[in-house]
C-alpha cells in the first residue's frame, strides 16, 4: 500500500484550508471588529449584519470605532441588547473619558422589533435601556 | 432606591410675630410654640453607595411644642426631637423604610443660630437590602428670613394665602414628596416587570417567584392608582394659583410622563419652559450640578467635546421618537431649552426629578 506517500502530499492543504476556514467561521460568528460605522444614521455593512442578528435576537458581538469613540454592540438569545462605550476619542478632557468609558447600557425589546438606532446613533432608542451608560449621557444632554 | 428621599429631611417653624422686645440674644426656640417655613438646603453624600452628591432645597415646616419639636418630614413620617439646651434639638436614631430595604439614621443635633436665622444639622444613615449595604451623610441648612419670633402670642395658622410665591413654595413641597412616593413606586414596578419578561423570554421563569412578582406589581399598581389622582389634585391646585409656576409643570410633566402620557407630558414640559427667566437659571443651575458632581473641569461644549458635538444633532433627531412621541414638536420655549427638555425626556422619572436643583417652588 503506498498510501503514505498520497497523504502526505494532500494532509498539509488540507489543514491550512481547515484552518483557515475555521478562522474566517470564528470571525463571522462571534467578534466582528469594524474598522468604522457608515454615517451618522446610515448602518455600515457590520452594523447591518449585527442588526439583522440582533433583531433575530441572536448572539452577536460588534465592535465598532467611529469618530466619537469605540462602542461594543452585544445581542443575546432572549432579546437582550448592550452597548458599552468602550473608548473615547482621544481628543476628550480626561474628566469626560472617566465620566463615560467603560460605561454601558442594556435594553430589552420584542423579537423583530429591534431598533437600528442603538447601533447607529448615539442616543436613539435608550429610552427603553438602563445602565450608567445612558444615565451618563442622559446628564450630558442638558449640555448640548 | 429612596436615599434621595432619605436626604430630603425637611424642617421648619412656625415663627409668631409679635410686637414684644426680646434680645435676640436670649431667644430660646425651647421657649416657644408656634410653626412656621424654613428653606432648607439638604446636601446628601451618595458616594459611598455609588451614587451621587445631591444637594436639593425644599421649603417645609417645623411645629415647636417648647421642648420638644416636630420636623416636618420629605419621606418618612414626622420626627420629633427634644431640645437639649435652648437652641439644639435633639434627634435619636430611627429606622426607616428606605425601599427595598431600610436605612438606620443616626442620632444628630439640630442647632439654631442665636439670631433665629438658620440652623444647620448632620448626620450619617446606613442603608441596607436586599441590594447590599452602604453608608452616606446628609447635612442640612436651613434659613428663616423672618428671624425671631418675639413671644409666645397666638400660633399663626396657616390660611388659604394668596397665591404667593412662598405660599406655592409650601405647597410644592408638600406635592412634590408625594410625587417622589409616586415615581419611585413607578420606578420599582417598572423594574419588577422587566424582570419578569425577561424571565419570561429566557424561559427561565420560576412560577412560584413569577406569581410573587406579579402580585406585588398589582399592588404596587394600586398603590399609584390610588396616589396619581392625589399627586394630580396637589399640583393642579398649585396651577390653579399660579398656571405658569415652572416647578408645578415641570413636575406635572414628570407625573404624565410616568403614566406614559407622553402628549401631556411634552404640554406640560412647553409651558415650563415659557416660563424662560426660571428656566434658563435652572438650566444653568443643572448644568454646573452635573459638571461638579463628574469632576469636568467646565462645561463640555461642541468646542470644547467631539462627544458633545454629535450628541446635539442626535438628540434632537432622536427625540422626534421618544416612546413613539415627537418631544421635539411644539417647542414653545427657546431652543437653547432644549437641553433641559431632553434631560427630562432621556432620565429615569425619579433621577430627573431629584437631579434638578430646585428653586424653591417660585415661579
Amino acid at each position: 500500500m503506498k498510501t503514505g506517500p498520497a497523504c502526505a502530499r494532500y494532509l498539509l492543504p488540507a489543514v491550512l484550508l481547515a484552518v483557515a476556514l475555521l478562522a474566517v467561521i470564528a470571525g463571522c460568528a462571534s467578534n466582528s471588529q469594524a474598522p468604522s460605522g457608515g454615517p451618522q444614521g446610515v448602518p455600515g455593512q457590520d452594523q447591518a449584519a449585527f442588526i439583522a442578528a440582533a433583531n433575530d435576537c441572536a448572539d452577536a458581538n460588534l465592535t465598532v470605532s467611529e469618530d466619537v469613540g469605540t462602542f461594543r454592540y452585544t445581542s443575546r438569545q432572549g432579546c437582550i441588547f448592550t452597548k458599552t462605550l468602550v473608548r473615547l476619542n482621544a481628543s476628550e478632557s480626561q474628566a469626560m473619558k472617566t465620566m463615560l468609558e467603560g460605561k454601558s447600557m442594556t435594553c430589552g425589546y420584542a423579537k423583530g422589533a429591534f431598533d437600528p438606532r442603538l447601533v447607529t446613533s448615539l442616543v436613539g432608542g435608550m429610552e427603553y435601556c438602563t445602565g450608567d451608560l445612558k444615565d451618563a449621557i442622559a446628564q450630558l444632554i442638558v449640555f448640548t | 432606591m429612596l436615599r434621595g428621599i432619605l436626604g430630603i429631611l425637611v424642617i421648619a417653624a412656625i415663627l409668631v410675630p409679635v410686637s414684644a422686645e426680646v434680645s435676640l440674644g436670649a431667644w430660646s426656640w425651647n421657649t416657644y410654640q408656634g410653626t412656621e417655613q424654613w428653606s432648607v438646603t439638604v446636601r446628601e453624600d451618595q458616594s459611598g453607595c455609588e451614587g451621587p452628591v445631591l444637594t436639593n432645597q425644599y421649603t417645609v415646616p417645623i411645629e415647636f411644642r417648647l421642648a420638644t419639636a416636630v420636623m416636618g418630614d420629605v419621606g418618612h413620617g414626622p420626627a420629633t426631637g427634644t431640645f437639649t439646651s435652648g437652641n439644639t434639638l435633639h434627634m435619636e436614631s430611627r429606622k426607616v423604610d428606605d425601599p427595598p430595604g431600610t436605612s438606620v439614621l443616626s442620632a444628630y443635633d439640630v442647632v439654631f443660630t442665636p439670631d433665629c436665622s438658620g440652623f444647620t444639622a448632620s448626620y450619617r444613615w446606613d442603608y441596607s437590602g436586599p441590594d447590599g449595604a452602604c453608608s452616606g451623610t446628609t447635612s442640612l441648612s436651613g434659613v428663616n428670613p423672618k428671624g425671631c419670633p418675639a413671644s409666645q402670642a397666638a400660633p399663626t395658622v396657616p390660611t388659604a394665602a394668596p397665591a404667593s410665591g412662598e405660599a406655592v413654595g409650601g405647597m410644592i413641597a408638600g406635592a412634590r414628596y408625594d410625587l417622589d412616593q409616586y415615581l419611585a413606586t413607578s420606578d420599582q414596578r417598572t423594574s419588577q416587570e422587566r424582570d419578569i419578561v425577561a424571565s419570561e423570554i429566557r424561559g427561565q421563569g420560576d412560577a412560584s417567584w413569577t406569581t410573587q412578582a406579579r402580585q406585588q406589581v398589582a399592588q404596587e399598581t394600586a398603590q399609584m392608582n390610588t396616589m396619581g389622582p392625589k399627586v394630580e389634585g396637589e399640583y393642579a391646585a398649585i396651577l390653579d394659583k399660579d398656571p405658569t409656576n415652572f416647578w408645578a409643570n415641570m413636575d406635572m410633566a414628570q407625573l404624565k410622563k410616568s403614566q406614559g402620557k407622553l402628549d401631556e407630558y411634552v404640554d406640560y414640559v412647553n409651558k415650563a419652559l415659557s416660563n424662560e427667566k426660571i428656566a434658563e437659571g435652572t438650566r444653568d443651575a443643572v448644568k454646573k450640578d452635573i459638571a461638579e458632581k463628574n469632576n469636568l473641569p467646565g462645561f463640555p461644549t461642541p468646542d470644547t467635546s467631539f462627544f458633545i458635538q454629535k450628541l446635539g444633532p442626535d438628540v434632537r433627531t432622536s427625540a422626534q421618537n421618544v416612546y413613539g412621541t415627537n418631544v421635539a414638536k411644539e417647542v414653545t420655549g427657546p431652543s437653547v431649552l432644549d437641553g433641559l427638555k431632553y434631560l427630562m425626556t432621556y432620565q429615569g422619572a425619579k433621577n430627573a426629578v431629584n437631579t434638578l436643583v430646585f428653586g424653591g417652588g417660585g415661579s
